[in-house]
């Protein structure tokens, strides 16, 4: 069997998808189970178990195409064109569209599966989503009045799977093993912060973060912080630890597979 | 007529209308900023034309970039396209200054208009000598005015039938173009082939 999971938002959400290629494979051990994902996230690929391949979804160079006075009217239409002809030609039994939104929607309409679950609009008035679980994710981005279960709790439901592992479980790798190693020196961390999102209006504010670090400093004076960002964050984060002035409080500039090392580290 | 002279680092440059085409002190180098500027799409089309020769330094260093690439070099100077007739491999070709009739006619680009994915790039001090000629072609060749969109429609017609009925009637060029095809299928109520799906599809990305 062969199963495409199309996951078309950000880094969290396609590892919060995790638990669904586990699930996956527990109920089809010999299935082999593709994740179509946004290329910008490629690096996420080394810690995600269970999936046998990533398809990167290349949407910069995509939009570019259209947006670009320089190229072929028509090239864009190509580029996608090529994606779905490479799609089409994996001949997927089950297509699982985790991603809430027209364009993934569309895409499943273009691949008409025999079987899918999630979105799937393939005309104005077809719409398709396969268990009602995936409607309810459809009201519920509607109406922001409506509680409800974690994602992962609604997949999982949705592939009838309940009685599986809902944590999320990541693979470490020998680099980001190595990584860690090498901003840590065999020191202990107590506490591992993220001050910055790559969607600057999840960002709490570093000047809150710096005021709950002082706090909290002074409440366990011994333990080692590592801050922890991305390269492109390593400018800002210089200064935010240079402010706190801290040899408790060390910066840990390091890749997404270093930064799960660095987490599994980290007591807290 | 075009008189080269020579310009500091000793390369030969072409002066056509008392203007030099290239720099005077280093035109390889301004060939590899042109390359720079424009190297995402040189570096992601198979296809690529080039508007204008002038010393060839940019196409040079365009082949250098991707050595895979066919280029096709538009020259309206007759004289100045045929000074670089033996210049570069099988890769690069130069037109000397075909008419947009005379491009519906070579067989070559049929293929390359059916596939639809390639770029047309320009070289600034080349296409200021006959902006109106360079740009009808640019047009042309990308789709991007009615003549164009009606032949590449018509050439793309014969693989799939979907672009016999490609209707017209929009803003061409850039991303509104793209939104308004997207937002004309979506008013219809009907199912959607997969190319009206398509289109959608690219309409989201940039709505």
């Amino acid at each position: 069997m062969k199963i495409l999971v199309i996951q078309l938002l950000r880094l969290g959400d396609i590892v919060t998808s995790a638990p669904v290629a586990k699930a996956l494979k527990d109920v089809h051990p010999d299935s082999k189970i593709h994740f179509l994902i946004n290329s910008q996230f490629s690096s996420v690929k080394p810690l995600i178990p269970y999936v046998d391949q990533f398809i990167g979804f290349n949407r910069s160079k995509l939009q570019r195409k259209i947006v670009s006075k320089d190229v072929s009217f028509f090239a864009a239409f190509r580029g996608f064109k090529s994606l779905v002809e490479h799609l089409k030609n994996e001949k997927y039994d089950l297509v699982i569209n985790l991603t809430q939104n027209r364009l993934s929607g569309y895409l499943v309409g273009i691949l008409n599966p025999t079987q899918s679950l999630g979105l799937q609009l393939n005309g104005k008035s077809s719409v398709k989503f396969g268990a009602t679980q995936f409607q309810f994710l459809n009201w519920h981005g509607l109406s922001k009045d409506i509680s409800t279960p974690h994602y992962i709790d609604i997949y999982l439901d949705a592939l009838k799977t309940q009685s599986v592992q809902r944590k999320i479980i990541l693979k470490e790798t020998r680099s980001g093993f190595e990584e860690a190693k090498k901003i840590v020196q065999n020191q202990d961390i107590d506490l591992l912060i993220q001050p910055l999102t790559s969607d600057k209006k999840k960002n709490w504010g570093l000047d809150k973060f710096k005021v709950f670090i002082e706090n909290y400093l002074k409440m366990n004076p011994s333990h080692r912080i590592g801050i922890l960002g991305a390269p492109p964050e390593k400018k800002q984060l210089q200064n935010f630890v240079g402010d706190l002035n801290s040899d408790q409080i060390f910066l840990c500039i390091t890749s997404l597979e270093g930064a799960l090392s660095l987490i599994k580290k980290s007591k807290v | 007529m075009i008189n080269w002279i020579k310009s500091k680092n000793g390369a030969k440059v072409p002066v056509v209308n008392g203007m030099s085409l290239c720099s005077s002190i280093d035109p390889n180098k301004e060939g590899k900023k042109w390359v720079d500027a424009n190297q995402e799409l040189i570096k992601d089309f198979e296809y690529i034309f080039i508007l204008g020769i002038a010393g060839g330094f940019h196409v040079e260093e365009a082949q250098k970039l991707n050595p895979k690439a066919f280029i096709t070099v538009i020259e309206n100077n007759a004289e100045l396209a045929a000074a670089f007739e033996f210049s570069f491999n099988h890769q690069v070709s130069i037109l000397s200054a075909p008419t947009v009739e005379e491009i519906k006619n070579y067989e070559s680009f049929f293929s390359i208009f059916e596939q639809g994915s390639y770029c047309v790039l320009t070289h600034p001090a080349s296409i200021a000598q006959d902006l109106k000629y360079y740009r009808k072609i640019q047009d042309f060749i990308l789709g991007r005015n009615k003549e164009g969109l009606t032949y590449l429609s018509k050439i793309k017609a014969r693989q799939n039938p979907y672009f016999e009925n490609f209707t017209l009637n929009h803003n061409l060029g850039g991303t509104e173009s793209v939104v308004e095809i997207a937002d004309r299928i979506r008013e219809w109520d009907a199912e959607y082939t997969e190319e009206d799906l398509i289109w959608l599809s690219l309409g989201e990305l940039v709505h």
